[in-house]
């Protein structure tokens, strides 16, 4: 006992060492505990919600395959006079057909040939004229994609509604307050997250630096069905897929490839793929390696600090350590009173960082997935406390140990004799040797230099360690910063753009009011070249007619389509896509150039 | 016989230059003997003071610990035997700067199955009043005092000190030189002392003089002096 309080006190009288060590420890159990309590509940979540929600497999829309029989009953259920029927599209736009109400039999041959149950999902958007607020309301039907209810009820009455919990706190709202939409009054029956949209608005456009969506001013609404019909515009329809079988995520995608090969779907996606499952498994899977990287490094600095530390220790205390020996103290005793410190350091440190660590993990998981809208049932994983306590305690105190009965192993006479004050290292033998016709005032000054060798590798190795720590908080916080965006997003824009509100499934022609399609701020055309040579310069009061915004070529989430279905991604690695409006103002053809130009640097 | 020595001989080896430090000593030590060794630096006292102790073995020769040849044991077996039968006492005194007084006379004393009470110990040496000073806020004197104190807090069957006064001035060296004579009395433990000073020589049982690694002459005093009237040499 009191040889440890010897050591200890010895070790503690160099007190930046003592407190490097803590605090490496104490960064490297903060950051464990943190984000493996992240993790865990992320991934308790999604699972839980999952399997409570009757999540969806896949959404799709399915190709349009209608029988002239078929086509028949259309006309006469919508009495389409002979001369009208034409084409698809316009029989749709004109006679407001929803064809998915003559689907039945292709989704009854899909549900037997895949062995999954499909329902059918229809939503409205709505805007409020008054405030511009903006909602994707649904009605609760069928056994997929259950609304998970926060708080209060689902609606009962066609004068009762549902909000997400985010909007509402955004709001200031509450279970029972009224909420009007266009002049009709509501009352908030309850707070739900809806499992298949994490963001009400589909959200090609949608891009926001520090969130996914607009949740002040944007809902998923929940209405009764009657309520939903009787709201204006028209519905939009895709049916849910769910197997029938418990799959594994392996037999899902095998399953979503067979349905991707079939060619019988218009849209197809798989909810691994969603950002609710997609993103929260690959953030998860970036933690985990962040985790295991950073852990690793951190208790490696540790461990080499720690048994630097003890190492110096055991040289600056020789001749007491042989002292002890020659009282008749073992090696092994006297070793592990050295090893008390790594032991009081690293609880105090594993305590210290534990705490803190559990102390911010919920701000943490509040940062990291508040836009999710899933709910995150809070508990912490306590095996991470016996982790963060026995990892670094066995792995420092056993590294101490081997370290100290290394140098131990030397009879005590040799101990208490130690002479190292005055022995001079082989680099300073050589400059010794090197110098031996220099002045003496240059011999000293070089040989006392050398005797400080150790201290400059010890603080170049410091330097070193605190380096790559910075380095790998740098690339942490850039990580993780942007984790947000590049989950949702797959861009890579600099400015917000302007979803249009007005375009929805069954009226193909844009209604873009006075806004371009794809509107960004400060890149816009600046100048044409047309192929013939032309050029055409605008002037300051036309140039703001188009801007752009980027894309990922890659993009999981967007894709580019061109009239016959098919994706054209790869087209943005060879020049700029623009719309239908800009072709026809300036009579561009693919091949002509634009000469863009920013306002920002 | 408490320990004996037959034939004992001690060569260092730095590279191909060998160096004899002790050629061919033998001797016999008493229980309850107070021995002082004399002799100029290089004869070869202290290497003999560490081969005795267990802190070095010898190259040629046999060490009998009561009757039990020990001059063939591993570090293990030394470090058990210094452990239960050596005490140490040494010019510098090695306290260590981390403990109280109490707690250096504490190191000591856990060492063994037998202690001694460490308060009477403390009291014995005169430090009652500085049991919890370090030893940087102690005279050379009392640490050296607290060393004595250490050494013997365990009980030990023997007590080497090399050079015990070595750094200490005459008033001081008495004081420690008593203790030790005291501590032979009262507890009939075996000291083994090494000096430069002849003077000390008067308090022993038993004189060796030591020249070139070999015992040049014993002597064994009729009359033993009081330390506290040692003729400081």
């Amino acid at each position: 006992m009191n040889i440890t309080k010897n050591a200890l006190r010895s070790f503690f009288s160099k007190k930046t060492q003592a407190i490097l060590a803590v605090l490496l420890i104490i960064f490297g159990v903060f950051f464990y505990t943190a984000f493996a309590n992240i993790n865990y509940v992320t991934d308790g979540a999604i699972t839980s919600y999952d399997a409570s929600q009757n999540t969806e497999d896949y959404g799709f829309i399915p190709r349009l395959k209608l029988t002239d029989e078929q086509w028949e009953v259309i006309f006469a259920d919508y009495n389409i006079p002979e001369s009208a029927q034409a084409g698809a599209d316009a029989i749709i736009q004109q006679y407001q057909v929803n064809l998915y109400d003559y689907q039945e039999d292709f989704i009854s041959q899909v549900e037997s040939k895949y062995d999954m149950t499909v329902e059918t999902s229809f939503n409205k958007m709505l805007s409020d004229e008054a405030t511009g607020h903006q909602y994707r309301v649904f009605s609760d039907t069928g056994s997929i994609n259950k609304p998970y209810i926060v708080e209060g009820s689902l609606p009962t009455t066609a004068n009762e509604l549902t909000i997400l919990p985010e909007y509402a706190k955004y709001n200031n709202l509450k279970v029972g307050d009224t909420l009007e939409i266009n002049g009709s009054e509501y009352t908030i029956s309850g707070f739900v997250y809806c499992p298949a949209y994490v963001t009400p608005i589909v959200t090609t456009n949608v891009v926001k630096e520090s969130s996914v969506y607009y949740a002040d001013t944007q809902s998923i609404i929940f209405m009764t069905e009657d309520a939903l019909n009787q709201l204006a515009g028209q519905a939009s329809y895709s049916y849910k897929g769910k197997a029938n079988q418990d799959l594994t995520s392996a037999e899902k995608n095998a399953l979503y490839n067979r349905l991707y090969d079939s060619n019988d779907f218009e849209v197809l996606d798989n909810a691994l793929d969603s950002i609710t499952h997609g993103e929260t498994y690959r953030k998860v899977n970036v933690i985990n390696i962040l985790i295991i990287a950073l852990s690793l490094v951190l208790c490696g600095a540790c461990l080499f600090v720690v048994t630097q530390v003890i190492k110096r220790r055991i040289e600056a205390d020789k001749r007491q350590i042989g002292t002890l020996k020659a009282l008749g103290y073992k090696s092994l005793e006297v070793a592990r009173s050295y090893c008390s410190f790594a032991v009081i350091i690293s609880v105090l440190g594993s305590t210290i960082g534990c705490i803190l660590g559990f102390l911010a993990y919920k701000p943490l998981i509040d940062i990291l997935y508040k836009d999710y809208n899933m709910p995150m049932n809070i508990s912490a994983d306590y095996m991470t406390l016996a982790y963060a306590f026995i990892v670094p305690l066995v792995f420092l105190v056993s590294m101490s140990l081997i370290t100290a009965l290394i140098m131990l192993k030397k009879p005590p006479l040799d101990l208490i004799r130690d002479n190292s004050d005055s022995k001079v290292n082989s680099l300073g033998r050589w400059v010794t040797r090197v110098l031996r016709k220099a002045s003496f005032e240059v011999r000293a000054k070089y040989q006392i230099a050398c005797r400080s060798v150790s201290k400059i590798v010890a603080m170049f190795s410091i330097g070193v360690v605190a380096s790559i720590l910075l380095l790998i908080g740098l690339v942490m916080s850039t990580a993780l910063g942007g984790m947000v965006d590049k989950t949702f997003t797959g861009f890579n824009v600099e400015s917000t753009v302007t979803f249009n509100m007005n375009s929805n499934i069954n009226n193909k022609q844009p209604q873009y009011e006075d806004e371009e399609i794809c509107l960004g701020k400060d890149l816009f055309i600046q100048e044409v070249r047309y192929q013939n040579g032309q050029t055409l310069t605008l002037d300051d009061a036309n140039r703001k007619i188009a801007e752009v915004i980027g894309m990922n070529p890659d993009s999981a989430y967007i894709s580019l389509i061109n009239e016959n279905g098919e994706t054209i991604n790869n087209v943005l690695t060879e020049g700029v896509v623009i719309n239908k409006v800009i072709e026809g103002k300036y009579g561009l053809q693919i091949g002509d150039r634009l000469l863009l130009n920013s306002t920002r640097q | 016989m408490l320990l004996s020595a037959k034939g004992l001989k001690k060569i260092y080896k730095s590279g191909e230059v060998e160096t004899s430090a002790l050629n061919g000593v033998d001797l016999d030590i008493e229980e309850g003997e107070l021995i002082v060794t004399l002799g100029p630096s290089g004869s070869g006292k202290t290497t003999l003071l560490n081969i005795f102790g267990g802190l070095d073995t010898a190259t040629e020769g046999q060490l009998l610990w009561n009757g039990k040849d020990i001059s063939k044991y591993s570090q293990q077996e030394l470090t058990l035997f210094r452990r239960d039968n050596v005490g140490f006492v040494f010019q510098n005194y090695n306290l260590l700067p981390n403990l109280t007084v109490r707690e250096n006379v504490e190191s000591g004393a856990r060492l063994s199955k037998n202690p001694l009470d460490i308060n009477k110990i403390i009291n014995t040496v005169g430090l009652s009043d500085k049991k919890d000073k370090f030893p940087y806020q102690l005279s050379g004197g009392e640490q050296q005092r607290v060393s004595i104190a250490r050494a013997i807090a365990k009980n030990p069957k023997i007590l080497f000190c090399d050079e015990p006064t070595g750094a200490l001035d005459e008033k001081n060296s008495k004081i420690v030189l008593s203790m030790l004579q005291k501590i032979n009395n009262v507890t009939d433990t075996t000291i083994f002392i090494i000096t430069h000073n002849l003077g000390i020589a008067d308090m022993a049982h038993r004189v060796i003089r030591m020249n070139d690694g070999r015992i040049a002459e014993t002597k064994i005093n009729t009359s033993i002096i009081d330390a506290a009237e040692i003729r400081w040499a």
